[in-house]
């Protein structure tokens, strides 16, 4: 900027020479063409080539075979999310021309091409997710079933389902299945749970209610 | 299991399958006595029949409208109508105005400044930043 | 206004309609002799007087079959559905006249309909079938109604150019619907497999629905418990209508022709099956899914992610199976986004097809059709 600031008035002062110094014939011309324009040459070419950027590797053929030997087919999947509808390979049923065609390309290849980043074709696969799933141990017997049953008869208030199912080491959907509590107890239970949404204000309320709604979405794929 | 359907119904693409003419009826309408008619009753008389041979998905309806200049209104599939004012032309401009509505669908006219308008999902998908093996610049 | 006749132009224009002349001789659903044979004809006849004897009978609930092949309308829908000059105008005007209008089923169009409803049904049907083998009986029976559907046959007729007369009767052009709406059924319009009354404690599970119930898997009662809407009531006369043109065309043309018809006009039509799930607890039913095929269980890896801290941070997640990625799906949570990558796994198990050009059983009921090769077929659908 303060370059250009600069070189205009410099310029303002050069033309005037230049008309004196060429015939009538050049006046035009040097009016029409001033001697900085807002872009020069130089600054274009020096965009140009900084905006040269050679083509990102997965474009390039093959350099694993020599090169005009053998024909290689560039696979080069988008930056995109993974649709549904490309069955992945092991939804495809066993004579599935796709399947073999996989199968084999996989087997040439010593890094897997169908892999979807640089990391899953060196066999990383990304960080596991901690969330809550099934982890079946199969550890209970029926005498730990009864005891079970019998201490949540017995007392369910102290004998929750978080409770025992710490305490014999199962899920709490496993608790609520195998020791019920009694009738009663689930009663108090649900009025316990009325009486405090009761008290929810309504900014409350409404948030449970979209965050229900937006489930519901997002199951029907609307979200 | 837990999989629940919706209720969508398949959409209708004209041409794709089958292709229906979207001009359903013609109505022409003429004057015995005005000047501006002649071109119109030449146009009856002389053109008509066979443009309506030629073209008998259309349901053509002529009738005198005394004392108004000559117009043609073509009914579409889709509910609109589009009426032309033929008025002091001559029987083969009228065969033109004729064409331009036996060829139009009935749509508004809508500037299109694509060539192809799909309707299907892009088979690459749309680029996200988060995915793909990145690149040094 | 003035309407063209036809019969009163020059010879051109009679050439351009011939498929009336052939009809006339022809008459093939109309062998039963109808009391309107005398005097109504005789009304419409220019040739003879046009005094009406003073005791004539009533009406007739519909336009009389001998007036289709003046009717400019019949005509024009005739040809714009390029339909076969085997095809009389006095079936297209049958086909046209509904229940609702004349419950004589010998001039309304409730057996060319039926006809034309299992043609249909079965076409889409062997369609859907090979082409996403793994669909659920659910989704199926809404993909069929998608397409076969009383709503998606009613588009098509209005499709067509097909409008209803304000009431129907004696008088309307034949080109027109003879329709109306509030009437009581006479006819029985609906097929399909009653339940019995005896046990209405029953559940009504899907897999009962493929043996009872009608081709959509919904419920037929023998008694009407209530009326109707009138939405109801007007796709199913103007779907009724595309029915009975298809099973027209059967009778007359043959099973090609109506295949042909049937491929262009209803399977042309696009409908995305992706769009028809509605899931309920996406996670289980793939770890039920993975468990059933032998595949090891499916683990959520977070494939990328950003903003975690802000406002709008967006998770990447892909569901795998051993080394295997299923699926994946982005959300602004990692619960969200694993469920929306559990969907899209599922989606993707539901919603293989074998290819885009499959073929159908009945593609080998054309001569010199290659020897069959077995479609696909599933084992069912995951419990």
């Amino acid at each position: 900027m303060d370059l250009r600031s600069l070189l205009r008035p410099a310029s303002q002062l050069l033309t005037p020479l230049r008309c004196l110094s060429s015939g009538p014939r050049a006046v035009t011309a040097a009016v029409s063409l001033p001697l900085t324009s807002s872009r020069g040459h130089k600054t274009t070419a020096r965009t140009k080539r900084a905006l040269k950027i050679s083509p990102h590797d997965s474009f390039l053929p093959s350099r694993t075979t020599e090169f005009p030997a053998a024909d290689s087919i560039i696979y080069n999947p988008p930056a995109s999310e993974a649709s549904p509808s490309h069955t992945p390979f092991i939804f495809l049923p066993r004579n599935d021309p796709r399947r073999l065609a996989i199968t084999r390309l996989r087997s040439t290849a010593n890094v897997d091409p169908t892999a979807y980043n640089s990391q899953a074709a060196n066999g990383e696969l990304p960080p596991e997710m901690r969330y809550k799933r099934r982890q079946p141990k199969y550890n209970l017997t029926k005498e730990h079933i009864e005891e079970m049953r019998r201490l949540r008869n017995e007392d369910p208030l102290t004998w929750s389902v978080q409770k025992l199912a710490r305490k014999f080491e199962c899920s709490t959907v496993f608790v609520q299945m195998a020791a019920p509590a009694p009738p009663e107890h689930l009663q108090w239970l649900k009025g316990k749970l009325e009486r405090k949404m009761e008290r929810w204000g309504p900014k409350k309320t409404a948030a449970r209610e979209d965050r229900k709604r937006r489930a519901e979405m997002l199951y029907r794929g609307e979200l | 299991m837990t999989v629940k359907a919706l209720r969508v119904i398949a959409d209708g693409k004209n041409g794709l399958g089958a292709f229906v003419l979207q001009c359903k009826k013609l109505d022409l309408h003429y004057c015995d006595w005005a000047g501006s008619s002649k071109g119109m009753n030449g146009f009856i008389k002389s053109l008509l029949p066979k443009f309506a041979t030629a073209n008998p998905q259309i349901e053509f309806a002529v009738s005198p409208r005394p004392g108004k200049h000559p117009v043609i209104i073509g009914h579409y599939i889709n509910g609109r109508t589009k009426p032309i004012c033929v008025r002091n032309l001559s029987p083969y401009e009228i065969l033109q105005k004729v064409e331009l509505l036996r060829d139009a669908s009935g749509e508004k006219l809508r500037r299109t400044n694509k060539a192809v308008l799909s309707t299907k999902p892009s088979v690459r998908g749309i680029w996200s930043p988060y995915h793909g093996k990145g690149m040094a610049v | 206004m003035k309407r063209i006749r036809p019969s009163r132009w020059s010879g051109q224009l009679l050439q351009a309609r011939c498929g009336a002349g052939i009809a006339a001789a022809r008459q093939p659903f109309l062998l039963a002799a109808r009391s309107q044979s005398t005097s109504s004809a005789a009304a419409h006849d220019s040739s003879t007087s046009t005094t009406t004897p003073i005791d004539s009978p009533p009406p007739l609930p519909a336009p009389s079959f001998s007036r289709a092949a003046q009717s400019a309308k019949l005509a024009a829908l005739h040809a714009r559905l390029s339909l076969s000059k085997k095809i009389p105008l006095q079936t297209l005007a049958r086909a046209l006249v509904t229940p609702s209008a004349d419950a004589n089923p010998n001039f309304n169009n409730t057996n060319l309909a039926y006809l034309g409803s299992t043609i249909v049904n079965y076409h889409v049907l062997e369609y859907l079938v090979c082409k996403w083998p793994r669909l659920p009986m659910a989704i199926l029976y809404e993909a069929l109604r998608a397409y076969a559907g009383d709503a998606s046959l009613q588009q098509v007729a209005r499709r067509w150019g097909v409008e209803s007369a304000a009431a129907p009767g004696e008088e309307v052009d034949p080109g027109l619907l003879q329709w109306k709406a509030g009437e009581e059924q006479l006819v029985n319009t609906r097929w399909g497999y009653v339940r019995s009354d005896k046990a209405p404690a029953w559940r009504r599970g899907l897999s009962s629905r493929v043996v009872l119930d009608n081709d959509f898997g919904d419920q037929v009662s023998s008694i009407e418990a209530e009326k109707p809407e009138f939405d109801t009531l007007q796709s199913e006369a103007f779907g009724s209508v595309v029915q009975a043109v298809i099973g027209a065309i059967y009778t007359h043309c043959g099973r090609e022709e109506v295949k042909a018809f049937v491929k262009s006009h209803i399977l042309s039509r696009e409908l995305d099956p992706s769009t028809l799930f509605e899931f309920k607890l996406p996670t289980r039913e793939l770890a039920m899914l993975c468990a059933r095929e032998g595949f090891e269980a499916p683990v959520a890896r977070l494939e990328s992610e950003t903003g975690r801290l802000s406002r709008t941070p967006v998770y990447v997640v892909g569901i795998y199976s051993g080394k295997e990625k299923l699926g994946e799906g982005a959300g602004p949570s990692l619960d969200v986004a694993r469920r929306q990558a559990s969907m899209a796994s599922l989606k993707a198990w539901y919603l293989y097809s074998p290819g885009n050009k499959v073929r159908v059983p009945s593609d080998m009921m054309e001569e010199g059709a290659k020897p069959w090769k077995a479609p696909y077929i599933d084992i069912g659908e995951i419990i």
